[in-house]
């Protein structure tokens, strides 16, 4: 059947879905028969605004539940754990980028950090990990003591980069970072995401509309290709 | 870290925030403001009187004869006859009375007529007798005794000579000029109506409303007195003498017991107490309320704080846990600040209250039923906060309201 049940595999996948379907009404809005993303993988996922993306992205970290089918990622099948067991798994083995807000702007770019830090409930090794995120990001360390609301989009999108990292995740989700930045930022953003996330090992999924930024990554998939919903037969 | 998430939560909407501690402490102080002077008032109107076995006057109700007699408010509709005062001072089971006069005022003062035995068997408190703080009782007919305010607030010394009018009102139209009363003691405050009361003889009394100028004592026995008060050799006997008194063939008395009229008084003033408490109540829950509001405004400008905190892994309940911690420092912050102004205020209008309302504010704020009070309205913001955190935990549980 399924390898993700193969007591054969050795490791289990990063992200597995088996027979999902999602529907927020009675039209399903996303389907998905089999989709596989390998441990380590680093993989562009294209799909236009209105695809099923952002949903696409909360179910697999747990903030949604699958209307049907299985949920399975590094190995735990998310539809038969608890919503804290949920909450949980996701603060230690996920980080999340997104397109805007990520961080909180009244807190210190230290504290959004030591947020995602509590929530997975660690604290060992915490500023060593912090100097060296924040020395691969090129971020200088006064800028930890600023409020985050008050650093340039650039900059907090590497502040979220590095909150997104801080629990040495293994499945790193990035949803449309590089929007809001211009042309040249926005390469350097995704060559210094891509040096960070190889640096970790963790699995990337990286999800945008903008096929422009394909070439960065060597695993590309369609949104469209991967959904059933909607299509006729 | 849900500390400093909270605290700086709040320090970020500084402004709405600060509003609405701002009516939360006004209605704390309300609340406990009114519930710390009704347990002074309580405590201040029992001590009183003391020591006292009855009060004897003309035939009226119980608490008004209590009014006019011991809290010098209002007047008697009668006045009773000096042959029926002897009389019944004179009894053998009868150890002192203290005759009262009253009727005439000074600057807005009451004056009272009585004798030397006012200051010998008058009693306060837990029967504490009255005191000088300088000279003595009178004795002489144009002699004064000051209550402690009277003689604060009109600066009065011992020696001065100071001119008594007749009628009650602050300014009186019929001034009997002639008179100068020399004070001859001021009485140590006892926190009750004794402050308010100028004392002097009764034939003094009788020598401002005598027509002529007849200042000799013998010609000068007064015709009626307002009431008077009786000790008795024996407390057995108090209801016995009360019936006595009320069916005094000579003229219509009536004798009351002070300790239970005081009683019938103050729960006839129990209405206003609880009128007061209800009001205070609503004033509080009414901020409440206004809390929860400016909380649940907030959380539509929240929410993208509030999925950003789920994504990172927080619970619903952290997130619902978060706004009533909010709710619960704005209180606490507001129990504070209104507790700090409530000293402020009791200390600083502490002769205030004792000058215009003869009440001894007590400076312990922090008696049983002022924690008692605390303690309830940490409850009901406990309660009211669940509003907003209910709504929160909602919000959070479906990403999709997000």
């Amino acid at each position: 059947m399924s390898a993700i049940t193969d007591p054969i595999t050795a490791l289990p996948a990063a992200i597995a879905l088996k027979n999902l379907s999602f529907a927020y009404t009675t039209e399903p809005l996303l389907q998905i028969p089999d989709w596989q993303v390998p441990l380590g993988a680093r993989i562009f996922l294209r799909g236009a605004s209105g695809s099923g993306k952002s949903t696409l992205l909360n179910l697999l970290c747990g903030l949604l539940l699958p209307s049907s089918g299985d949920l399975m990622v590094l190995g735990q099948n998310l539809t038969r754990m608890s919503g804290h067991a949920r909450d949980r798994f996701r603060a230690r083995h996920m980080g999340v980028v997104f397109q805007q807000f990520n961080l909180i702007p009244w807190l210190s770019v230290r504290d959004n950090v030591r947020l995602a830090v509590y929530f997975a409930g660690g604290r060992k090794e915490l500023e060593q990990r912090l100097s060296e995120l924040a020395a691969q990001l090129n971020l200088a360390s006064a800028l930890l003591e600023q409020k985050a609301g008050t650093l340039s989009i650039g900059q907090q999108q590497r502040v979220a980069v590095m909150r997104a990292l801080i629990n040495r995740p293994e499945i790193l989700l990035v949803d449309e970072p590089t929007s809001a930045l211009d042309q040249d930022n926005r390469d350097a953003f995704i060559q210094l995401l891509l040096q960070t996330v190889t640096a970790c090992g963790a699995t990337l999924l990286f999800v945008s509309h903008d096929q422009t930024l394909a070439p960065h990554f060597s695993l590309h998939m369609q949104l469209a290709e991967l959904n059933r919903a909607g299509r006729a037969g | 870290m849900f500390w400093r998430v909270a605290w700086r939560s709040l320090c970020e909407r500084k402004v709405s925030v600060l509003l609405t501690m701002g009516a939360l402490t006004l209605s704390i102080l309300v609340l406990v403001g009114i519930e710390h002077l009704r347990q002074s008032a309580r405590s201040g109107f029992a001590r009183t009187v003391s020591g006292v076995d009855l009060i004897v006057g003309a035939r009226t109700g119980d608490i008004n004869l209590l009014l006019y007699a011991v809290f010098r408010l209002g007047d008697a509709s009668n006045n009773i006859q000096w042959r029926s005062y002897q009389e019944i001072a004179t009894s053998p089971d009868v150890a002192w009375t203290i005759p009262l006069s009253l009727g005439d005022s000074h600057k807005g003062y009451k004056v009272l007529g009585t004798t030397q035995d006012y200051f010998a068997h008058y009693r306060f408190g837990r029967n504490q007798p009255l005191t000088f703080t300088t000279g003595g009782p009178f004795t002489e007919m144009l002699e004064v005794v000051l209550g402690a305010e009277v003689a604060r607030r009109l600066g009065y010394q011992l020696g001065d000579h100071l001119e008594l009018s007749h009628g009650t009102g602050s300014t009186s139209f019929v001034h009997h000029d002639e008179h100068h009363f020399k004070v001859a003691g001021i009485l140590a405050p006892t926190g009750t109506p004794v402050d308010q009361t100028l004392h002097i003889d009764l034939v003094g009394m009788e020598a401002i409303h005598a027509d002529g100028h007849e200042h000799d004592a013998a010609h000068l026995q007064p015709q009626s007195i307002t009431a008077f008060m009786v000790g008795l050799k024996s407390r057995v006997k108090v209801f016995q003498w009360q019936r006595q008194v009320n069916q005094y063939v000579g003229e219509p008395l009536h004798a009351i017991l002070p300790g239970v009229t005081l009683i019938q008084l103050w729960s006839t003033l129990s209405i206003m107490e609880n009128t007061l408490r209800v009001i205070s109540t609503l004033v509080l829950i009414a901020s409440l309320f206004g809390m929860a509001a400016m909380l649940l405004t907030s959380l539509r400008e929240r929410r993208p704080e509030i999925a950003l905190m789920r994504t990172l892994g927080a619970s619903p309940i952290f997130i619902a846990l978060l706004l009533q911690m909010e709710v619960l420092l704005m209180v606490a912050g507001s129990a504070l600040l209104a507790s700090g102004l409530l000293f402020l205020v009791v200390t600083l209008g502490q002769s205030f209250w004792m000058s215009h309302l003869g009440l001894q504010v007590s400076l312990n704020l922090f008696s049983t039923r002022s924690g008692a009070a605390l303690l309830l309205i940490f409850a009901s913001a406990a309660a009211v906060g669940l509003i907003p955190a209910w709504n929160a935990y909602r919000m959070s549980s479906a990403p999709t309201s997000l």
